[in-house]
């Protein structure tokens, strides 16, 4: 039994420890506040203002928040960010979980197919954009030449350039590129099942479903809530793949909130404007970590 | 004792090899670093010779060492933008076109190069030209070359379908349609009368802006009254504009996939014969000999269809960066001055198609043909003064959205434009 140190007595001893400690996690902490506190209050601060950074500091208060509430441009933005994530995030659940589950039975070449499965995950983001735009390029693109001489289509089809396409065709795409990570990380909780808690059930009488209701998701469920935060946020703040495929277009068919808000500061150099954005962008992220972790929180 | 002195030893070589050697050298004045953030040098088959030409630079002045950072024009601006608040980071020149320099202006990036170049320097270029780089009385930018815009066109297909250079969007339109064809006969057209530039980036957002030009729309106009900036779009900006988009979505007489042809593509159509008019500069030219050599002596250009000039003269060039210390502002500028002189056989100029900006640069031959007419033309008809409009970037993107909608048919034109003239109230708020 550990024996307890009077405060008195021990006080001295206490206080060096932790000043060791403070020590430790100094530089960790500067890093921490230099790189993302300071950023993000630097953040709240343009908010408030219309500025270019250099040559112009206009004070306009919360006008740039009540404009993202007033004005259909930011609320449209988010709600089809918002759909984009939900159907990424479905995408890479149902993938992931089957994918997860054929690679979690014995088999000749199992090694073999966990490789191939990974791929897409490897490639980078910028790659992927262009080899699907080349896929998809409506003059010269492989899709259109194979659904042509499937009979399936009659005349070429501007998959990026149709309001109407362009958003399911990036959604797959984005499925393609990120179910991997779902998959591992539900094949690494499926492993660490015990396969006598499924001998269990089966003494216990429960049928391939109640085994998977009953013991897999239970045995899940810690796996599933920091997988489905991360993915969530992650495929929320998506930038690259889209804005490499679309720009954020045509029209404003995919238009996510992360490209409308780097167009805004970058392009327009308003910088003010996308800070407030960013600031209501970072608390809807925040928000959906929590609601996730409410919905799926143990009993 | 030998492993403290083996740290400390490790220590001091892992500090000495973080200080970049061109700080002793600096110290010592020995060596003035120019950096240049360069569009040119992205962009084939003229890149290299910005390469040569710095190399030649330096081997006459040991003294300065020039790094060229070759980054694409549509992203040099915003490069520059997230790198105003860090003078430290920012290059000693950096690529402009006139559309770009507002902004940069504004930015406060620009030093006035009336303070260094001569009068013997200045009388080098063309007439006009130095205006054309002039901002606020100031000028902004070294210019390189002019790029007006005027439409290219196959002189060999004008000629088969009997087809005269046309003088109005309306004649323009009906040359498209003749020039629109299924030339295989499989059912699919494959073959179209004009190569748009329909991306929603900064080279479909300039072509547009020429076209409303040409129409007259003026798009914004300075009110001395009030001293501020103010939309000027006329009676007839729906009806040019529903001109614009019909071209896509009425008549089809530009490439499937219109908003995915951005400028290389289009300039690629046209060199690959799939399109057989093109807007846009003279560096199109360029992209089309290096493609297509069969081209030559089958491609003319004509100026920009109707009443009013439709393109400013364009002039691209170098900036100037005022963050820069004195002794880089004075090697830039003796770098500026060697690239518009040091090559008699204007090789840079050839390659990209592009119009010198001196006076003995545009009597070079390649200039002289029918090719280069349309432009020529378009320079002597006189172009359109700069804006000095800061919002000027902010302006493009909402045309570039407005068109783009239409194009994906997500809205009407009435809707696009109406929506457009919000965006665009809101741009001039926050910019006056």
């Amino acid at each position: 039994m550990a024996k307890k140190s009077s405060p008195r007595s021990g006080g001295k001893k206490i206080a060096g420890y932790q000043n060791t400690g403070y020590k430790f996690i100094g530089p960790a902490a500067f890093l921490m506040i230099a790189l993302i506190i300071y950023p993000m209050l630097y953040g709240v601060y343009l908010s408030f203002y219309n500025t270019n950074l250099v040559t112009k500091w206009k004070f306009v208060g919360l006008k740039y928040y009540m404009q993202a509430f007033t004005q259909p441009e930011f609320y449209k933005s988010v709600l089809l960010t918002l759909l984009f994530m939900v159907l990424v995030v479905v995408g890479h659940f149902t993938i992931g979980f089957i994918l997860a589950t054929a690679l979690n039975k014995e088999f000749r070449g199992r090694t073999f197919f966990r490789v191939i499965f990974m791929l897409p995950w490897l490639f980078p983001e910028t790659v992927i954009a262009l080899l699907f735009t080349w896929i998809m390029n409506p003059m010269y693109g492989i899709l259109n030449s194979i659904l042509k001489s499937l009979g399936i289509i009659s005349s070429n089809i501007s998959w990026l350039g149709s309001a109407s396409l362009a958003f399911p065709c990036v959604v797959a795409v984005c499925i393609w590129k990120g179910y991997p990570l779902v998959m591992t990380m539900i094949l690494s909780g499926l492993q660490a099942i015990s396969s006598d808690l499924y001998e269990a059930a089966r003494i216990d009488g429960a049928n391939k479903w109640q085994q998977f209701m009953n013991v897999t998701i239970p045995g899940l469920r810690p796996v599933l809530v920091t997988t489905i935060v991360l993915d969530s946020v992650w495929w929320f703040k998506q930038y690259t793949l889209v804005y490499t495929m679309t720009g954020g277009g045509p029209g404003e068919a995919t238009n996510l909130i992360s490209l409308s808000i780097y167009g805004t500061a970058f392009n327009d150099l308003r910088f003010g404007k996308a800070a407030a954005w960013g600031i209501i962008v970072f608390i809807i992220c925040y928000l959906i970590s929590k609601v996730f972790r409410f919905v799926l929180k143990e009993d | 004792m030998f492993k403290k002195s083996l740290a400390f030893t490790l220590a001091s070589a892992m500090v000495l090899t973080a200080i970049p050697a061109t700080v002793f050298a600096e110290e010592n004045g020995e060596t003035v670093n120019l950096t240049i953030m360069c569009a040119y040098a992205s962009e084939d088959p003229h890149g290299q010779y910005v390469y040569q030409y710095a190399d030649a630079f330096m081997a006459e002045h040991p003294e300065v060492k020039i790094e060229i950072q070759a980054v694409s024009s549509n992203d040099i601006y915003t490069k520059l933008a997230a790198m105003a608040t860090s003078p430290d980071d920012l290059p000693t020149l950096f690529f402009t076109s006139v559309d770009q320099a507002p902004t940069e202006f504004d930015l406060g990036l620009m030093e006035d190069l009336s303070n260094y170049l001569d009068d013997e320097t200045l009388g080098m270029f063309a007439d006009g030209i130095i205006d054309a780089c002039k901002l606020d009385d100031t000028i902004a930018f070294y210019p390189i070359d002019v790029q007006p815009s005027a439409i290219l066109y196959r002189t060999d297909r004008f000629a088969e379908a009997g087809l005269e250079v046309p003088t109005t969007w309306d004649e323009f339109l009906e040359c498209a349609k003749a020039l629109t064809a299924d030339t295989d006969g499989d059912g699919e057209v494959d073959q179209w009368g004009f190569s748009m530039v329909g991306s929603n980036n900064s080279s479909g957002q300039s072509r547009f802006q020429s076209y409303l030009w040409s129409n007259g729309i003026k798009q914004v106009s300075y009110d001395e009254e009030n001293e501020e900036w103010v939309a000027d779009f006329g009676d007839n900006f729906l009806d040019a504009f529903s001109f614009w988009t019909d071209m896509n979505n009425v008549y089809g007489v530009v490439p499937t996939g219109i908003t995915e042809v951005d400028y290389a593509t289009a300039a690629n159509y046209f060199a690959m014969g799939y399109t057989s008019m093109m807007l846009g500069g003279s560096n199109a030219i360029g992209v089309a000999y290096a493609n297509n050599p069969e081209l030559k002596g089958n491609i003319g250009s004509f100026r920009i269809p109707g009443e009013e000039a439709g393109t400013m003269l364009n002039a691209e060039g170098y900036a100037l960066c005022s963050k820069a210390d004195e002794a880089e502002k004075e090697a830039a500028v003796e770098f500026l001055k060697f690239f518009s002189t040091n090559d008699d056989e204007l090789m840079f100029w050839q390659a990209s198609g592009k119009i010198p900006a001196t006076v003995e640069g545009q009597k070079a031959e390649y200039i002289s043909g029918d090719d280069y007419k349309g432009y020529l033309d378009t320079v002597a008809a006189g172009c359109l003064a700069p804006i000095n409009f800061a919002g000027f970037s902010g302006l493009k993107s909402a045309l570039g959205d407005a068109y783009s909608a239409v194009f994906a048919g997500e809205k009407t034109n009435e809707e696009a434009v109406e929506d457009f003239y919000e965006a665009m109230d809101e741009l001039l708020e926050d910019y006056n």
